[in-house]
């Protein structure tokens, strides 16, 4: 079984570097500094989540759609490090990489349930959200194609001043 | 324990040590290394499905296939060497269609529980699966098989070697002891050659057609019987020939004795027949004067082709004593030629009949011994020679050649003749081995000839082929230079004596007696005994005897103890004392003997020597 685990763990560290987006560390901040998009599958009858909505979904805390009949949610995550992620934890789960990442050990080691699947792949992410009406992931809104359905949050699209994941200046 | 067994017991233990090995071996990979093999190929199975699992599920999701196969090949990077195991790796959708897959993948998920990894019907390989979920939603499958073709090839090379090694000691075993029946049998074959030999068959043979190292022993086997054989031979040789003297010896006793008064007589009788031819010469008147003298003629003849016959008797004893070892054994320093030039004499003329003669004998060279035995052996060896040449011819050549070899003195004897055939040559110092023929040998000369020889130190060697002559050498010891030289005997006295002496003659045999007494009283006051007990009483200071002849063996009183006694009496008769042997062959005697050198006359002798010796005692006491 530990064979397993560390077979596992080599899996998870090396998926994301084999990938085929090679992180470029100064693009990838250009992306998370850009406005970010919440995506669904284009059928899904969700429209919009809150803050708090969102912030459940992701920290698992709830795990059914709040619309009746769209069935549980797969949620997709960016690997934990990824600045895509780091600006997502701090804006709409409100809390410090390292305190996510705290959460997800304190979770697992009470039986509460694993992390999401995490990816660096916004191609992926994309596909699997086109394929998946149960979907939901977040990406930043330049790649965001016609497949997918961009979600509001707290009732504002991505073009309103006050959206929660407008465009940021690179820090 | 036979060889043979030994060998089997060897070959059973070898036999046995290897199926332990091999068992050990076998018990060691069935029950601990195979398990683990196929142990670690369900694990690896399981551990490849559970991998793929992990990381097919975001590819399914998104259904990108192109990925699925980058999934593929993380999980499952060495599948195409040929040492990977891997069968086929395989993603399924939810509809059970074949997404992605390397190697030989079904076209349906297989039909078995997929959670743990489970032996392929056949075992012949370890099959896994595993559903893939994405946030508890079911996407698809996984399946792994990996073979267990590599594992099952080294348990049935295992097999193989432990059934080979097994078959191997057998044969091995199964050769070798159809090898020991090769080698044993020469070995029985041997043995019951060896007890063939011990119970006394030494003409026995093995034979054998191979060249190894049994055949070494066997000609070395045969070799040594041969040996045996001849030295059997010749201690039967040397048994024959100690008997012989032991025969010689006594004859020659009993033959000396009526000998000397034979001898004796017959001088006397022959000088009887002198004077009575003189006194009838005188004889004025006598009618048959004439007739008288003719018959005394005639009987004087008689009597010298008598003694001529007898003188060859005496010869023929003569050379039968030499067998004793009881001959004189004076050893005196003396030149070759002493002993040579003697020989040569008398057999010159033989040689010069039928060819040339070579002498070369050196003056300078000396020998130790008896002159005279010497001079019997060349004497010997240069007729033999004589007769060896066969018809006269000037390319016979007798040779004669004596040499210094170092610390020996060699005197080779050669002749051209016709050579002594091999089958001979083994047996000519046989005694009676003649191939001469009655009439010119007794076959006793080379017997005598080696035994003189020997009683020298020296050796008696032969060369012969047959057309190529033969060649006897006598190697004698070259003489040490504090051995005295010989003396030459005083030239005999021809006057009488000028006195008439006194004789004490002392022998058990009253023939010899009167014969002496008869030839000696007629100028000696002789007074003869025939036992030592009679003549110790005559022994007294006050009448001393000029000479004591005694017989030195007798019945009760021998003459060493008479003269032992006598010297007791009166210690000036031991200067007197001169003794007569027939021939001494008892031990004591033979030391007496030596002891007495000088004072031995040999049985027979003529009167003559004991007048010289009675003139050398009165020289002496005047």
């Amino acid at each position: 079984m530990r064979g397993l685990l560390l077979g596992w763990i080599v899996l998870s560290v090396a998926l994301p570097a084999a990938g085929q987006h090679e992180a470029d560390p100064g693009r990838e901040r250009a992306r998370a500094a850009g406005t970010m998009a919440v995506v669904v599958h284009p059928t899904s009858p969700v429209a919009s989540l809150s803050r708090t909505e969102l912030r459940a979904i992701f920290l698992r805390q709830r795990s059914t759609w709040p619309s009746p009949g769209a069935g549980t949610v797969m949620m997709l995550n960016w690997s934990p490090g990824h600045p895509i992620r780091e600006r997502f934890d701090r804006t709409v789960l409100a809390m410090e990489p390292r305190d996510v990442a705290a959460y997800w050990i304190d979770r697992r080691v009470r039986g509460l349930g694993t992390p999401p699947r995490s990816s660096s792949s916004a191609i992926l992410m994309l596909a699997i959200v086109a394929r998946n009406p149960e979907a939901i992931a977040y990406l930043p809104l330049a790649e965001v194609t016609r497949r997918v359905k961009v979600l509001r949050i707290d009732g504002r699209g991505p073009d309103h001043p006050a959206y929660l994941l407008r465009a940021v200046r690179p820090r | 324990m036979t060889l043979r067994s030994k060998l089997i017991i060897f070959q059973v233990a070898v036999i046995l040590v290897l199926a332990g090995v091999i068992a050990a071996i076998s018990h060691d990979y069935f029950q601990r290394v195979h398990p683990r093999q196929l142990e670690g190929l369900a694990t690896k199975a399981e551990l490849c499905v559970r991998m793929l699992r992990g990381t097919a599920d975001i590819s399914l999701a998104a259904g990108d296939r192109a990925q699925l196969h980058r999934d593929l090949q993380l999980c499952s990077p060495t599948a195409s060497r040929a040492e990977d195991d891997l069968r086929f790796i395989a993603i399924y959708d939810e509809a059970g269609q074949l997404l992605a897959s390397r190697g030989r993948a079904p076209r349906a998920p297989p039909q078995m529980a997929p959670s743990r990894p489970g032996l392929v019907p056949a075992d012949v390989g370890f099959r896994a699966g595993a559903a893939v979920t994405l946030e508890g939603k079911t996407l698809g499958s996984v399946w792994v098989e990996y073979g267990a073709d590599r594992i099952a090839a080294g348990r049935r090379q295992l097999v193989l070697f432990a059934v080979l090694g097994l078959a191997f000691a057998l044969l091995s075993a199964v050769v070798s002891v159809l090898f020991s029946f090769h080698l044993v049998r020469p070995l029985r074959r041997m043995i019951a050659f060896v007890h063939r030999v011990a119970r006394g068959d030494l003409e026995a043979r093995l034979e054998t057609r191979a060249a190894d190292e049994l055949a070494v022993l066997v000609a070395d086997l045969n070799w040594m019987t041969e040996e045996l054989a001849r030295s059997r031979e010749q201690a039967i040789q040397s048994e024959k020939l100690a008997a012989f003297g032991q025969l010689a010896a006594g004859v020659a006793h009993e033959i000396n004795n009526p000998s000397q008064f034979i001898l004796t007589n017959l001088g006397h009788l022959r000088g009887q027949i002198a004077r009575f031819a003189e006194q009838v010469g005188t004889m004025e008147g006598c009618a048959k004067r004439g007739e008288t003298i003719l018959l005394l003629q005639e009987m004087r003849e008689i009597i010298d082709e008598s003694a001529l016959g007898f003188s060859r008797i005496i010869n023929i004893v003569d050379n039968l004593r030499s067998f004793s070892h009881a001959g004189d054994r004076e050893r005196v320093r003396f030149p070759l030629r002493d002993a040579v030039d003697p020989a040569l004499r008398i057999a010159r003329n033989e040689i010069r009949q039928r060819g040339q003669l070579v002498v070369s004998v050196p003056e300078e060279l000396e020998v130790v011994g008896s002159p005279a035995q010497l001079s019997q052996v060349f004497l010997n060896l240069f007729v033999n020679a004589a007769q060896a040449l066969g018809e006269a011819s000037s390319r016979n050549v007798v040779e004669v050649r004596a040499t210094d070899a170092g610390d020996a003195i060699e005197i080779a004897v050669s002749d051209t003749g016709s050579g002594i055939p091999p089958e001979h040559l083994g047996r000519i110092f046989d005694p009676f081995f003649s191939t001469k023929g009655r009439e010119k040998g007794t076959g006793l000369g080379l017997t005598i000839s080696r035994q003189i020889v020997a009683d020298h130190g020296g050796e008696l060697a032969v060369r012969s082929g047959v057309g190529e002559g033969t060649t006897f050498t006598v190697r004698l010891p070259r003489a040490p230079a504090d051995l005295p030289a010989a003396t030459l005997p005083d030239p005999p006295r021809e006057q009488a004596l000028a006195r008439r002496a006194r004789l004490l003659l002392v022998d058990d045999e009253p023939l010899i007696l009167r014969s002496l007494q008869r030839v000696l009283g007629r100028t000696h006051e002789v007074v003869a005994v025939s036992s030592g007990t009679e003549a110790l009483a005559l022994i007294d200071p006050r009448a001393p005897f000029d000479l004591i002849l005694c017989d030195l063996l007798m019945p009760a009183m021998s003459g060493m103890e008479l003269y032992q006694r006598a010297c007791a009496i009166d210690p000036t008769v031991d200067a007197r004392f001169v003794f007569m042997s027939g021939n001494a062959f008892t031990e004591e005697s033979s030391e007496f003997a030596a002891a007495m050198k000088g004072r031995i006359l040999n049985k027979p002798f003529d009167a003559a020597t004991v007048e010289q010796l009675l003139s050398v005692r009165l020289d002496a006491a005047a």
